[in-house]
């Protein structure tokens, strides 16, 4: 399935965040989005997920035929995790994923339907979280935390994944398995957009890197000497 | 789901135990065999009178007012993901203490009916004025709870001040503010039914989806759920159950903080479970808070909201130091 972001703008009556952005997402990469502290990815996955709606340009989702859909639509198609996301209180590991199986058309039910503790199931046995299930979410280290909600993210059985610098407060081996997962998730067939910082381990494991300068995309392509060259010319301030 | 029974069954039964002190004990004490013929004749000998006329109404309003404030403190705590959840303190029966104070001041009728009514409209609007001054694109649980707050504190100044100034009886100012039954009686408590009834309805129609707040407004919002809408019936729900309270008995302070942190305690997370276990536990509490309030220093009362607090405070300060 391919997901095209055509010449998308967004601005504030004071602002211009994106400037005729264009950028394609498929199932079964790992893209990873590069750029400094607000040049605009944060935008762009809210604008990709439909929690904004761009100023101008279309998208345009493409599985057997393709069609133009609206930004309330587009949330069917991706999994998020917002940037600064906080724990959710009194609530165990497995509780969180049940969570993940809500389905908007329908009352919450008392008991998980089989359907869905079926993929609960699936989801914990993907990203190993078996042995801590049943703790309480809060009490999970940082590795942890970011297994559950990627096995969060996998319950809703959406075809995209959406993580925006989720990485934050990880040690240096919690990072690398975390890159390490998304990137067999996107070899299991989803499509997986991650922002970071982090140029090395995206340039490991990414499948290709877009990288976001001054309101545009100044590099698409696999992490090379192409992505060094796009970077410095976007930081002229670097030696 | 078996543990939920459980602490449904008990609650139940102190309940019940909790009934039947308050129809037996008083300045005049019955025995079992008195109170059991009362009940079998509504008639005009002195114990049927008691029992139908004075005690009953008063037990069934301390269970109507416990079971109100501790179902709203829930709604609150959980829609605003703030431990801090309550009634009183997020101003939602603001309105009501408004309506109440210019009763007692004369300033508008004190008909039944009409000033339940008024009591819960102006609950509904004090919490229109918190959510539309909470809501800039979302209604975030921490602007709720600040705006809550000073809504909170200008009502009960504003109802300070006009009991002041229509020179109301210090008794009777003390009994409102303090919180009591006393002078409350059938009349108040069929009036109060309807919207009671409508809280609780509104509560169960939005129960399961409360549980998606605890994600976070933005992946709650990706699930397909509306999670601002959902708070703001959480409010109005919240505003309806906690205006009834402040109609029936003026300011009872505590159960709706302190019944929902036992609740989630007893039964888990699950809001409809907390919320479920929150009316039989809130209508216990405030029905044995107020046998002693009625029996402890007899023929005097003390406000039921006094004893409340000095049971709840400690409570609370032992559950948050146990839990947070």
């Amino acid at each position: 399935m391919n997901i095209y972001l055509d010449n998308i703008s967004f601005t504030y009556p004071d602002q211009t965040i994106l400037e005729d952005v264009s950028l394609t997402l498929q199932s079964g990469e790992f893209v990873c989005l590069l750029g400094r502290n607000g040049s605009g990815k944060t935008t762009l996955m809210k604008i990709a997920s439909g929690r904004l709606k761009p100023s101008a340009g279309s998208i345009t989702v493409s599985e057997r035929n393709s069609q133009q859909v609206d930004s309330d639509s587009l949330k069917r198609y991706f999994s998020i995790l917002p940037q600064g996301i906080q724990d959710p209180p009194y609530l165990s590991a497995e509780a969180v994923l049940q969570l993940g199986t809500f389905d908007p058309s329908r009352q919450v039910p008392l008991r998980i339907s089989p359907a869905s503790l079926k993929s609960v199931n699936h989801a914990i046995e993907v990203c190993e979280i078996e042995r801590f299930r049943n703790r309480s979410f809060n009490q999970l280290s940082g590795g942890e935390k970011q297994r559950v909600w990627i096995a969060f993210c996998l319950v809703q059985e959406k075809p995209f994944l959406l993580l925006d610098e989720s990485l934050h407060a990880l040690d240096f081996m919690a990072k690398e398995d975390f890159f390490m997962m998304l990137s067999k998730l996107a070899a299991d067939g989803s499509g997986v957009i991650l922002s970071t910082h982090d140029v090395a381990l995206a340039k490991k494991y990414a499948s290709r890197i877009v990288y976001l300068n001054d309101r545009k995309i100044a590099y698409d392509g696999p992490g090379g000497d192409d992505l060094e060259k796009a970077i410095e010319i976007g930081s002229p301030l670097l030696p | 789901m078996r543990r939920i029974t459980y602490v449904l069954v008990i609650s139940m039964m102190c309940l019940g135990l909790g009934i039947l002190i308050g129809l037996l004990y008083g300045p005049a004490s019955l025995s079992i065999g008195q109170l059991w013929e009362a009940l079998m004749h509504s008639g005009e000998k002195s114990p049927e009178i008691i029992v139908w006329q004075l005690r009953m109404p008063r037990v069934a309003i301390a269970l109507v007012v416990g079971a109100s404030l501790a179902t709203a403190g829930a709604l609150l705590q959980i829609s605003a993901r703030n431990p801090l959840g309550d009634p009183q303190i997020f101003g939602v029966g603001g309105g009501a203490t408004i309506a109440q104070a210019m009763a007692l001041a004369g300033w508008i009728t004190s008909e039944t009916w009409s000033l339940t009514s008024i009591s819960v409209v102006f609950s509904v609007i004090g919490v229109s004025i918190i959510t539309y001054f909470s809501a800039r694109r979302d209604i975030t649980s921490a602007r709720l709870a600040l705006i809550g707050v000073s809504v909170a504190a200008l009502s009960l100044a504003i109802a300070t001040g006009i009991m002041a100034s229509a020179r109301i009886f210090t008794q009777q100012s003390l009994t409102f503010i303090g919180g009591s039954f006393t002078n409350r009686g059938w009349d108040e408590l069929v009036s109060a039914i309807p919207f009671v009834l409508l809280g609780l309805g509104l509560t169960a129609l939005i129960a399961g989806r409360l549980n998606l707040l605890s994600l976070g407004d933005e992946i709650a919002h990706n699930l397909g759920a509306n999670p601002s809408k959902t708070r703001l019936l959480a409010m109005i729900a919240a505003s309806i159950l906690g205006g009834i309270a402040v109609s029936l008995s003026g300011l009872v302070g505590f159960v709706g903080l302190l019944v929902p942190h036992i609740a989630r305690i007893a039964v888990g997370h699950d809001a409809r479970s907390i919320i479920l276990v929150s009316i039989p536990l809130g209508a216990t509490l405030t029905l044995y808070a107020d046998q002693v309030a009625r029996l402890t220093f007899m023929p005097a009362e003390v406000p039921v909201g006094m004893v409340t607090t000095a049971l709840g405070a400690p409570l609370m300060i032992y559950i948050a130091r146990r839990v947070t």
